[in-house]
Formats: C-alpha cells, structure tokens, sequence
C-alpha cells in the first residue's frame, strides 16, 4: 500500500511539470504585453525594455520557467504583473470562494444523487421513477450557464420572484443559486452512476442471499446494494472533480463571485502570467490530488485492488 | 424518439446551411429599378447595397420574402417608429422570438448562429476523431514506448479541466477565427476517440484473422488500414456522436465567456451573454429562453442518436 502511494506520488512529479510547462509556454508565447496593456503603462521604449529587464521578461523561456518552478517550491508564486500584488494573496483570497461553492456543490450532488439513485432504483417500474430518469438525461443536455441566466431571471429579477440577490458572495443567500446551478451537471451524471450500480447490485447472487436469510428489503437495498454500488462511483468523483471547478469559471462570471474562475479569466484578459500561472499551478494540484484520492479510496473500498490484483 | 431526435439535427443542418437565404434581410428574389435579382443574399451585389425589406418593398414591381425578413446584425429600431418604449422587444407577430436590447430579430440571430455553432461542433468532432483515431491506433499498434507515452497524455488530458486550457490558448489567439476555434477544440477533445481505439486494436490484433493476415504476409499499414481501423470504427463512431453534443456545450461556453468567434457574427453562447447582461432589463426572458432551448435541442438530439447507434451496435455484435 505505502509503495503503491510512493509510486503514485512519483507519477505525479512528471505530470504536474508538463501541465504547468505547457501553460507556461502558452501564457508567454500568447502575442500581447503586460506591460503594453496595463493601466499606468510606462511612456518609453526604454522604461518597458527596463521594466522587462526587472521582471526578467528578456531572459530565454526555458530559463523562465527554471526561474518560476524554483520559486514555486519556496511557496513563491510571484507578483501580479499588472498591480503587482502578490499572487498568493490574489489566489488566497479567491481560493476559498470557489472551495466554498464547489464543495457546496459536490456535497448537494452527492446528496441528492445518492437519494435520488436508489430510490429510482428501488422503484424502478415506478412511472414516476420513469419520468425522472428521462428527466434527469434531458437535464445533461442543458448547458449549466443557461440554467444559470434562467433561474437569475426567475429567481433574482423583478419578472420572478427576488428571493435570491443578483450579483456577488455576500451572504448564505447569494449561495443558493450558484450552488444549485453547478451542481446540476454532476446530480445528473452521478444519479445515472447511482441508479444503474444499485441495479446491478441487486441483481447479484449476494443481494438474493441476503433477501434468502430473510433480511428486510430496505437493510438489503442500503447495506448491501448500496455500498457495491458506491465502489466505481468514489473514482467516478475523484475524476470529476476537476471539472466541477472548472464549471465554476462559467458559474462565477453568471454570479458575479471574485472567486479562481474570474481571476483567471480577468488574468488572461490582461495577460497577467504570474496569476495564470498561479491559477494553473492550484489547478493542476487540484487535479492531481484528486485523481490521487480517487485511486485511493477506490482502493480502500475495494482492498483487491491495493494488492494489485487488477493493475 | 430517435427519427424526432434525427428530423432537430437535420432540420438545424438545414437551417444553418442555408442561414444566409432563411434570414435575410434581402428578399429571396426582387425586381426594382427595371432589374431582377434572384437570391441576392448570397451574392450580395452593389447594386442592393444598404436595402433592406423595408427599403425594397415599396420601390419594388414584385417581390419574395424571405422567410424570416431580417439580417443577424440589422437593427429594427428605426423601422417600427409605432412602437412604445425602446427595445429589447417581447415576441410578436413580427419578431417570432423577440430582439434583442438594441433591435435586432432574435429568430434571425439564432438561424445564422446555428451556422456557427453547428460547423465548429462538426468539425471539431471530425478533426478530433481523426487524430484520436490516429494516436489510439499507434499506440495500441506499436505498444512499448509509444503507447506508454500516449496512455499517459490520455489520462492527464482526460482529468484536467478542458475549459480552463482552452481558456488560455484562445486567448493567445487573441481574436480566434472559426478555424483556429476548431482547431482548438479538436486539440482538446480526442481522447475519447483515442482510448476507444487503442482498446479496439489491442483487442483485435489478438484474434484470429488479424494474425491470419500476418502470417499472409499482409504489411503492417494494410492491417491497420484494411482490418484493423474498419472494425474499431463502430464505437469511435457511437463516441463521436455523443462528442457532437459535447462540442456543442463546449462552444457555447466558450462564447458565452467570449472566446470563441468574435462578435458581431452571433453565436448561440453569445446569445446567451446578451440575456445575462440584459437582466437589468427586467423580464427580457425571451433572450434567455430560445439560444438555451436551441442547444439543448441540438445536444439532446445528438445523444438520442448516439444511443439508437449504440443499442443498434450492440444488438448485433
């Protein structure tokens, strides 16, 4: 198990150096200037060329990213290029917004996912429990930003009703709608996961044993149907992780939250390198931690796999 | 279910291709000033240069309209001087599905962003298949190496956030052609195509007749191209399908965070920015409600065919 996780963790190096080298390379090779497009933008040739010659912007790309990756691991991510505000303090700040609304989230769609999967399982000739599924495959189709415009209209306008506040993360009301709305795209996928695992599962020789021992249906369905079926869905999460914060990009610019999205969006805006460096470096961790913490659950679920039957 | 699903697409395909005669605000035909002109949206002559509808129809001996009589990036406004109040107008007899906050026909924007919308999806799905086709094959192919290195990039580029790399390359491009947005795209989404393949030819390089067309003396081009590549097309096939519906989403993101094709050519994503912005317009609702009903019509009808495809396979085999 310790030398599964050592090599897991050493796979990892490599990956993480090709993302943020790639990003590296595309931020800096991307046409534009910081120092062209910032606000109090320096009059002279030779005041930029001095300006380049500080933030060592005349240095050779490779050399570059030596310089940032030497930094990064003395918990440096440099200065903002346009306020020059340090980007720790940038991200410090807006990390903890978008944590807060992706975990949110992820725990409501997981929620109502679960809930929602067995009871569409358990009451699977249901017409109603029909109707959902249906329902729930149409709403994979629908693209999370429109939901977004649309509950704002509904919810957050004088058309609707105002019960939610437009713009902004000021309090336990402005959460509702962005949560909701991010969670959307992973209550559908994870409820079909839910629904089809639980059904299998209780379709399996073990399920009919314990229905033949005389178990009760709902102690069949939670505690033994339930928990196989909950096995593939741990990696499923771990891998989808990463989006979910990635859809809180849209999200964030729909709600107006200063949160990772519209840092690094406003930062490739005005091409700020050391803050879409930065956002890039968290983004890789992110997903790098939970590819890791899908392996591992997966493998503490199902203790077959750390033995290495399977790879 | 599945013929509903396939008549959206076609009826999209069609609309879209043919975006520049169904809403126009040239006529499809007219005759004025003594001169006849058949389908002059598409040409465009000098001659109409500035006419509208409007302009046309009370000079004209005779004239065909077109379906929906207005252009994506006509405004309205000084047209209809009978209405009360500025625009965004709500949808009426004239305007089917409204306009927008400065006068411009919603239906018509629609159409000619379908045209943009579509041809990225399809191209992307074409240009990503192809080279997801291309890497799985090498890699399951040559093995070693190659396909250590391949199957890594797969599982790297399948969990980090497509968006936020997209993100940073279109903004490099500063303002991205169609071209370069597929281009793009397609860079992003063939890993599908690429796990499936690798899958597929490892698994048939195995079997019998594959080995039989060895031992024939059969090149190794000839067996990837003749037997390998023809039998592992069902699921790339089945995947690509669903891939539409992705891509779809992915544009329509990507303009609606505006980096995809720029204004003021409409695309379904930048539809949907215009009603977002306009929410201080309050109850502008058709702005919102129509581009997000045409992507998700679009999306859930690629996914109904991709699933008729995929029982449809799966029966047989």
């Amino acid at each position: 198990m310790g030398r599964l996780i050592a090599t897991r963790l050493g796979l990892m190096v490599p990956t993480f150096l090709v993302i943020t080298a790639l990003t590296f390379a595309m931020a800096h090779l991307a046409p534009g200037d910081p120092l062209l497009l910032s606000e109090d933008a320096p009059a002279s040739a030779d005041t930029v060329a001095q300006a380049r010659t500080r933030l060592g912007l005349d240095r050779p790309l490779l050399e570059r990213y030596v310089t940032w990756l030497g930094r990064l691991v003395r918990g440096d991510l440099g200065v903002s290029v346009v306020d020059r505000e340090p980007v720790r303090g940038k991200i410090g700040t807006a990390l903890p917004r978008t944590v807060l609304v992706s975990g949110l989230a992820l725990l409501m769609a997981c929620l109502v996912a679960v809930a929602l999967g067995v009871l569409l399982a358990a009451r699977h000739e249901a017409a109603w429990a029909r109707l959902v599924a249906a329902a729930l495959t149409l709403a994979s189709g629908v693209p999370s930003f429109w939901v977004a415009v649309m509950a704002l209209l509904l919810f957050a306008t004088p058309r609707g009703v105002e019960w939610f506040p437009l713009q902004g993360l000021e309090g336990p009301a402005h959460l509702v709608l962005p949560v909701a709305c991010l969670a959307w795209p992973t209550v559908a996928m994870l409820t079909r996961y839910v629904h089809t695992g639980v059904r299998k599962a209780l379709e399996q020789d073990f399920v009919r044993a314990a229905r033949a021992r005389g178990l009760s249906e709902r102690r069949v369905l939670y505690f033994h149907a339930l928990p196989n079926a909950l096995v593939p869905l741990v990696t499923v999460l771990g891998l989808h992780l990463p989006h979910v914060f990635a859809g809180s990009v849209v999200i964030e610019r729909v709600f107006g939250i200063q949160g990772m999205g519209l840092l690094a969006f406003e930062a490739i805006g005005t091409r700020d390198y050391p803050v879409v460096m930065g956002v890039a470096t968290v983004m890789a961790a992110v997903t790098l931690t939970s590819m890791l913490l899908a392996d591992l659950a997966s493998m503490a679920a199902d203790p077959r796999l750390a033995s290495g039957a399977r790879r | 279910m599945t013929r509903v699903a396939a008549a959206v697409l076609v009826a999209w395909l069609v609309l879209a291709l043919f975006a520049d005669l169904i809403a126009s605000e040239l006529p499809l035909a007219v005759r004025v000033d003594g001169q006849t002109w058949l389908l002059p949206a598409l040409g465009r002559p000098n001659a109409l240069r500035g006419e509208t509808h409007a302009t046309l129809a009370p000079r004209a001996e005779w004239l065909v309209r077109a379906p929906v009589p207005f252009g994506p990036l006509q405004t309205v406004v000084t047209l209809e001087p009978d209405r009360a109040g500025a625009p965004p107008w709500g949808p009426d007899a004239r305007h089917l599905l409204g306009t927008d906050e400065i006068g411009r026909d919603v239906l018509s924007r629609l159409i000619h962003g379908a045209r943009v919308t579509l041809l990225v999806a399809f191209g992307v799905v074409l240009l990503s298949t192809a080279l997801g086709v291309v890497l799985g094959a090498l890699a399951g192919l040559k093995g070693g190496v190659i396909d250590l290195l391949i199957s890594r990039l797969i599982e790297v580029a399948s969990t980090f956030p497509t968006i936020f790399f997209l993100m940073v390359i279109v903004a490099a491009l500063r303002a991205p052609s169609l071209w370069a947005v597929v281009l793009v795209l397609a860079a992003t989404r063939w890993i599908e195509a690429a796990r499936l393949m690798r899958a597929e030819v490892q698994r048939l390089a195995g079997l019998d007749f594959v080995q039989a067309a060895r031992a024939l003396g059969a090149s190794e081009l000839h067996v990837l191209l003749v037997h390998l590549v023809p039998n592992a097309l069902r699921p790339v096939g089945v995947s690509a399908t669903f891939a539409v519906g992705t891509a779809v989403l992915l544009e329509s993101g990507l303009s609606f965070l505006g980096l995809s094709v720029p204004p003021p050519g409409p695309t379904w994503g930048e539809l949907l920015v215009q009603a977002h912005r306009t929410l201080v317009h309050p109850g502008a609702w058709w702005l919102a409600l129509f581009p997000g009903l045409a992507i998700a019509s679009v999306v859930l009808a690629t996914q109904a065919v991709g699933h008729a495809l995929q029982r449809r396979f799966d029966g047989r085999a």
